[in-house]
């Protein structure tokens, strides 16, 4: 049950982090594209880009602190996945 | 125009959020079908709204409880890294053949809604089966707060690995497509894994978009994302997205399923016409 409990409280902190994180993204794509500013726009769909990477970092932080090492096992190679992709995109 | 793809796509990110998609399925097709653009823009706008779209669902689901955390963190192994190869895939692959394989995925999640719809007419709240034995060393059997039954429903996980590969071959398709692949991952949620229909749909907006992150980072850099194209349609999502989470609660199971059969179904042969007009 305590368990159940600490998961709930996990969940709780990964939904704020997305709020507000799409809360910026939006801010500034709508800046950018109000504006003209194509370089503005980038920015910001480059921010939300990163959003998902976030998302799996608090998920690992968070798995670290409840010590399921498993999962930050698992986080971890997702987040080695997306940070990969990245990097690629510049040889394609 | 502009004002035009904001529409359009908030009414994409609406259908989205409430059926588990990341709105690409809506917003690739009319983008080529009805104002031309090049598919591979097409593609970029949409990978970027499909983390749009995933990101403002999955904040409410996840709050409500909805969302299978380590479901999601277990199965996203297996979507980046499909992710990965679909982007390399795609440098080589024709327009022509992606419209084809649009069609065909999207007739076949019809299918598979279809049947599943059949054999659960008893209803969601039926638990059968024990749970695959990695569900259980994973810690991802779980339960739901149902909204019409007014209670949590307790659920098993079955089909562990087949739903891992199904979610591989999703990977590839979301990074080849543009596409969030929310419906084979619903669909392999639901049907293979048997969760309910609620929490696939939940669950695969949270995975949406970190497998659309696995490919948009690529599309990024390779210069396929357009801000004229992108910028709207990452508004109107968004917009969309928030509305369609909010919706989502007080429907039934079995209304999301039917719709998502009906929108499939459409999709699917506007998407083969366009594949043989190319």
């Amino acid at each position: 049950m305590k368990e159940n409990s600490e998961l709930e409280k996990t969940e709780l902190l990964i939904a704020q982090i997305l709020r507000w994180g799409i809360f910026l993204c939006a801010i500034v794509i709508l800046i950018g594209w109000a504006t003209g500013a194509d370089k503005i726009i980038m920015a910001g769909l480059l921010m939300l880009i990163f959003l998902p990477i976030g998302r799996v970092l608090a998920a690992l932080l968070l798995f670290f602190k409840q010590g399921d090492y498993i999962y930050v096992g698992l986080s971890a190679y997702v987040l080695i996945i997306l940070i990969t992709s990245l990097l690629m995109g510049k040889q394609l | 125009m502009s004002l035009l793809i904001v529409l359009i796509s908030f009414f994409a990110g609406v259908l989205g959020s409430i059926l588990g998609l990341g709105g690409g399925i809506i917003v690739i097709p009319f983008l080529t079908i009805f104002l031309g653009v090049e598919i591979r823009y097409a593609i970029g706008a949409s990978i970027v709204s499909v983390i749009a779209t995933s990101s403002g669902a999955a904040a409410r689901y996840v709050r409500d409880h909805m969302t299978n955390v380590r479901l999601a963190i277990f199965l996203e192994v297996a979507t980046t890294t499909g992710a990965i190869v679909g982007a390399i895939i795609s440098s080589f692959v024709h327009s022509r053949i992606l419209y084809f394989i649009f069609a065909v995925v999207l007739l076949h999640s019809a299918y598979m809604m279809w049947k599943r719809g059949q054999e659960s007419k008893k209803g969601e709240a039926v638990v059968v089966g024990k749970g695959h034995k990695w569900a259980h060393f994973l810690k991802l059997h779980s339960h739901y707060p149902d909204y019409h039954l007014g209670r949590p429903v307790e659920y098993l996980v079955e089909n562990v690995p087949l739903g891992f590969f199904y979610m591989f071959v999703a990977g590839i398709l979301s990074a080849l497509l543009g596409i969030g692949s929310g419906m084979l991952k619903v669909l392999a949620m639901d049907s293979a894994m048997k969760l309910p229909i609620k929490v696939s749909s939940a669950t695969s907006n949270f995975m949406i978009g970190v497998t659309a992150a696995a490919s948009a980072g690529a599309y990024y850099m390779k210069g396929d994302i357009k801000p004229a194209i992108a910028a709207p349609v990452a508004i109107g999502v968004l917009g969309g997205s928030f509305m369609g989470a909010h919706l989502m609660h007080k429907m039934q199971g079995a209304l999301i399923r039917k719709i998502f059969i009906v929108v499939l179904v459409l999709i699917s042969v506007q998407m083969g016409l366009k594949g043989l007009s190319v």
